[in-house]
């Protein structure tokens, strides 16, 4: 065992009930590129300690990047005089539910380490793709970028888990950026911001990006030239990237249980989808079932075991249109009689765990996206461009990179700036098509916000494209 | 030609975050960070390091490995750094501020609330940062700073919402804030709905402030505004808002912050619009040295991809007081603040966002009902237009002072459910 470990164990007080402790690692390489110019190459690490422990009934956490033998006691005592400094205000006793200790360690599964690979030809590559970006014309500016990491995480509790967990992962995109007089419109690929898996450097040579350059650059001159979203009543082809958004937004934050419970009233705020109304709501039609599922390779919700030492799990959170489930953890899970499901994660060493979304997919049932759009009069729209929602995650904006008018079964027409808005189980109750296995695509997302202070969590979402009828477009 | 900066920033800091009306997150953490930007013949790298010491030697290697930059001009001499003149403040009780004085003060907002029948839900922070810069042209600063943050959201049938930032814990009057979110809870019941349109608003402090960080970023950016990607683009010294606004940055004494940027160059005054006139943008030295100009002391991280931005922006004060703003309205809104405000058209500064913890409709010049959380969407652009009056009293926030503004066209799209 790491001696930092060893002396955070040794120093925990007699009064703390329960500990966990996790030490973690990130080794971290950023490279970005801009119009044929290299703007950045980074190599970070990251390493430190946090203790999170119960006293006098509540709880306590600190953390330091120290690595010296008394600055790691210290810190563990701090965390014990916090939790007794949290009881002065307790209306009862904090309780957890149940779990097995677990003894081992895991690791991602690549064919490609990203650390491997030389800067020089990641660089190359990324400077071949803005090449192509720029071949265009009319594109203003071209970027690229490519993230990996190796993160190691040692998690120890006091009822006897002892957990290694080893991620490896990249990050990465291109986009082309058209500027004419007040005008200015992106294209991205991959089109949800970039894509980030917990995969190897073979997941950017899968996708390819490079064979996309052009058509991006071509259809962001495009959006210049292009006519201003309408505002209509209409059906809506929404591909992959946006459903995922969509289920982020509407789906995954208001089915997470310490939303639901208050715990994040001040910033993030809380959810429509009070206890009441489990296993009873009809939130979307009977095609929709969404699933949180930490056990698929690759997402950047997948893991083995939570911050808690929970066992990563495939959960039902929407089925068949109704709300049957939470995204839970130990505390919230025991206010309902349940186990925790296992989504408790931090970002780092010095955050607390907070219930986070894992990889919140929606299950697919059949047909592809050239079939719908065969099928379609109305709009479809590609490209994660801006999305906002409620405190209460009702009335929600989500904005598209592109859009196109589908009449008669083809797409005829670009439109820019479009945007959906309304109340999501509106929109959601309106879909009459869920794409098959074959359109189903995994993204990732590097930066969720949550927390005080915020922390940016790796999660993922899992989509087909879907079918909305008679849903608003356009403001 | 090889130049380097060495950056390293100790934060050590408390936060006891609370709901439903009990502590229920409360932490402390002690962090240091050291970053190293190496620059050989135009080839830039950049290393850093938390939880072990820095190896200078890693970005250079890094910067070995990178084709040149021929953007890249130089990091900021003693020249362009120049004097700080402002000098933070340090407050040791707040810097040292123990979980117990914290919890304490948590337990005496939350005692108050709940003897209005109100839970609550917030955070108080304390801490302190230190911060040392060296780069091999003979940049050296260093400096520290205490800070203290609150903000409480007050839960009964209707919500209300306060913060406050300081260098000193006593700057903040926690039990005047506690009754200002308890006033707003209590007048937040029973909210009716309304028609989308156009209405004349009057934006409460904290709301201006949303719109104004959106603004930093979409307009002030100097590498933005040179790429033809920021909303004011070709628009220096032109009228880009009403004559009666004057905004600039500079550093706030009552406020955490250093007297110079990441880079080391001295904080001054930047007057970004005057009487409505565009007058400066904001660089750090990377994007400054590009187009033959010098750093603003807007620097906030290495390589910015965004360039420099504002820290803060101040507005001057108007004449008009907030309740002879609401007097004028004859049929409109009072918005206490916003949430999730997005970008929906960067160029023509087109956002949308939530209303939220107190929307209240104007009447014949007086608050009427409160109404539903609501959802906008504006032209930023449009809006500094249409700004009718500028309050006479400014609210120290995160990042600036802000006044109420008298807004004649603010569009609504819907609200929530």
């Amino acid at each position: 065992m790491d001696e930092r470990l060893q002396i955070g164990l040794d120093s925990i007080p007699k009064d703390v009930t329960y500990a966990d402790l996790r030490l973690v690692e990130i080794d971290k390489e950023e490279i970005r590129i801009k119009n044929g110019k290299v703007e950045g190459i980074n190599r970070n690490y990251d390493s430190g300690l946090g203790i999170r422990c119960l006293a006098r009934g509540a709880w306590g956490f600190a953390a330091t990047s120290s690595p010296d033998r008394d600055a790691i006691a210290t810190t563990v005592r701090t965390a014990a005089s916090v939790a007794r400094a949290s009881s002065r205000t307790k209306t009862s006793d904090v309780r957890l539910a149940e779990k097995e200790p677990i003894k081992g360690s895991f690791q991602t599964e690549y064919e490609k380490d990203p650390f491997k690979i030389s800067l020089e030809e990641k660089i190359d590559y990324l400077l071949r793709c803005d090449e192509k970006l720029r071949s265009v014309k009319g594109v203003s500016i071209s970027e690229g970028w490519v993230e990996c990491w190796r993160e190691r995480k040692h998690y120890l509790d006091t009822e006897g888990s002892d957990i290694v967990q080893e991620f490896v992962g990249v990050w990465f995109g291109v986009r082309a950026t058209a500027i004419d007089g007040n005008e200015l419109q992106f294209r991205t690929y991959p089109p949800f911001h970039g894509q980030g898996l917990n995969r190897g450097y073979e997941l950017i040579e899968e996708m390819d990006p490079l064979s996309h350059c052009e058509r991006i650059g071509e259809e962001a001159v495009a959006l210049i030239r292009a006519r201003p979203c309408p505002a209509e009543v209409t059906d809506l082809i929404l591909t992959p990237p946006l459903v995922g958004i969509f289920i982020h937004e509407s789906v995954g934050h208001p089915t997470e249980l310490d939303r639901v419970f208050g715990t994040e009233a001040n910033f993030a705020g809380t959810s429509h989808l009070t206890v009441e109304k489990l296993n009873k709501f009809r939130f979307a039609s009977e095609l929709v079932t969404i699933v949180a599922d930490a056990t698929i390779p690759g997402g950047l919700g997948s893991f083995w075991f939570d911050d808690e030492g929970v066992k990563a799990q495939r959960s039902e959170l929407i089925k068949d249109g109704i709300f049957v489930g939470y995204l839970t953890s130990r505390e919230t899970a025991k206010v309902l009689n349940q186990a925790s499901n296992g989504t408790m994660r931090a970002q780092r060493w010095c955050h607390i765990p907070l219930i986070r979304m894992t990889n919140i997919n929606l299950e697919p049932k059949e047909g592809t996206l050239d079939q719908i759009i065969g099928d379609t009069q109305g709009y479809l729209l590609d490209g994660f461009k801006s999305v906002s929602i409620d405190d209460q995650r009702l009335n929600f904006n989500l904005g598209a990179e592109i859009g196109w008018r589908i009449d008669h079964g083809r797409k005829v027409e670009v439109i820019k700036n479009p945007v959906i808005f309304g109340i999501t189980y509106d929109f959601w109750r309106n879909c009459d098509f869920v794409g098959g296995k074959e359109s189903w695509v995994l993204y990732g997302i590097p930066s969720c916000g949550k927390g005080e202070p915020v922390q940016l969590m790796k999660v993922g979402h899992g989509a087909p494209p879907i079918r909305l009828v008679k849903v608003r477009l356009g403001v | 030609m090889e130049q380097y900066e060495h950056y390293k920033e100790r934060r050590r800091e408390g936060i006891t975050r609370f709901a439903n009306s009990m502590i229920h997150q409360n932490m402390v953490r002690d962090e240091t960070e050291s970053k190293v930007l190496y620059v050989v013949d135009k080839k830039i790298g950049i290393s850093t390091a938390v939880g072990r010491e820095i190896d200078p030697s890693l970005a250079r290697e890094v910067a070995s490995h990178s084709p040149e930059n021929p953007d890249f001009v130089s990091l900021p001499d003693p020249d362009e750094a120049g004097t700080v003149t402002y000098h933070p403040k340090y407050s040791d009780v707040t810097a040292e501020a123990s979980p117990g004085t914290r919890a304490e003060l948590v337990r005496e907002v939350i005692e108050l609330c709940k003897e209005s029948g109100l839970a609550s839900a917030g955070y108080l922070t304390t801490g302190m940062v230190e911060v040392e810069i060296e780069n091999s042209l003979g940049v050296n600063r260093s400096g520290r700073t205490s800070f203290a943050e609150f903000a409480l959201t007050t839960i009964g049938s209707g919500s209300g919402y306060t913060t406050a930032i300081g260098y000193d814990l006593a700057q903040l009057n926690l039990k005047e804030l506690t009754l200002e979110a308890i006033e707003t809870a209590k007048r937040n019941v029973d909210p009716e709905e309304i028609e989308p349109g156009e209405y004349r608003v009057v934006l409460e402090p904290l709301a201006v402030d949303s719109l104004f960080r959106w603004l930093s970023y979409l307009g002030f950016s100097g590498l933005y505004y040179d790429e033809n990607r920021s909303c004011f683009s070709g628009r220096l010294g032109q009228e880009v808002a009403s004559p009666l606004l004057t905004i600039y940055d500079e550093p706030i004494a009552e406020l955490p912050g250093m007297g110079f940027d990441v880079e080391g160059v001295a904080r001054r005054k930047l007057i970004l619009i005057e009487n409505g006139v565009l007058k400066n943008l904001a660089y750090d030295s990377y994007s400054a040295h590009k187009v033959n100009k010098k750093s603003t002391g807007n620097a906030f991280m290495f390589q910015s991809p965004y360039g420099g931005f504002p820290f803060s922006i101040s507005f001057l004060p108007g004449t008009t007081t907030p309740d002879a703003m609401i007097g004028s309205v004859e049929d409109g809104l009072l918005i206490k603040r916003f949430w999730y405000v997005r970008v929906i058209s960067p160029k023509d500064g087109i956002l949308t966002g939530m209303t939220r913890d107190g929307t209240f409709r104007i009447k014949e010049g007086r608050l009427t009902k409160p109404v539903k959380n609501l959802r906008f969407q504006i032209s930023i652009l449009d809006f500094l237009k249409s700004i009718g009056e500028i309050g006479n009293t400014l609210r120290l926030t995160g990042y600036g002072r802000y006044p109420h503004l008298l807004v004649d066209r603010f569009r609504i799209t819907g609200m929530t459910g």
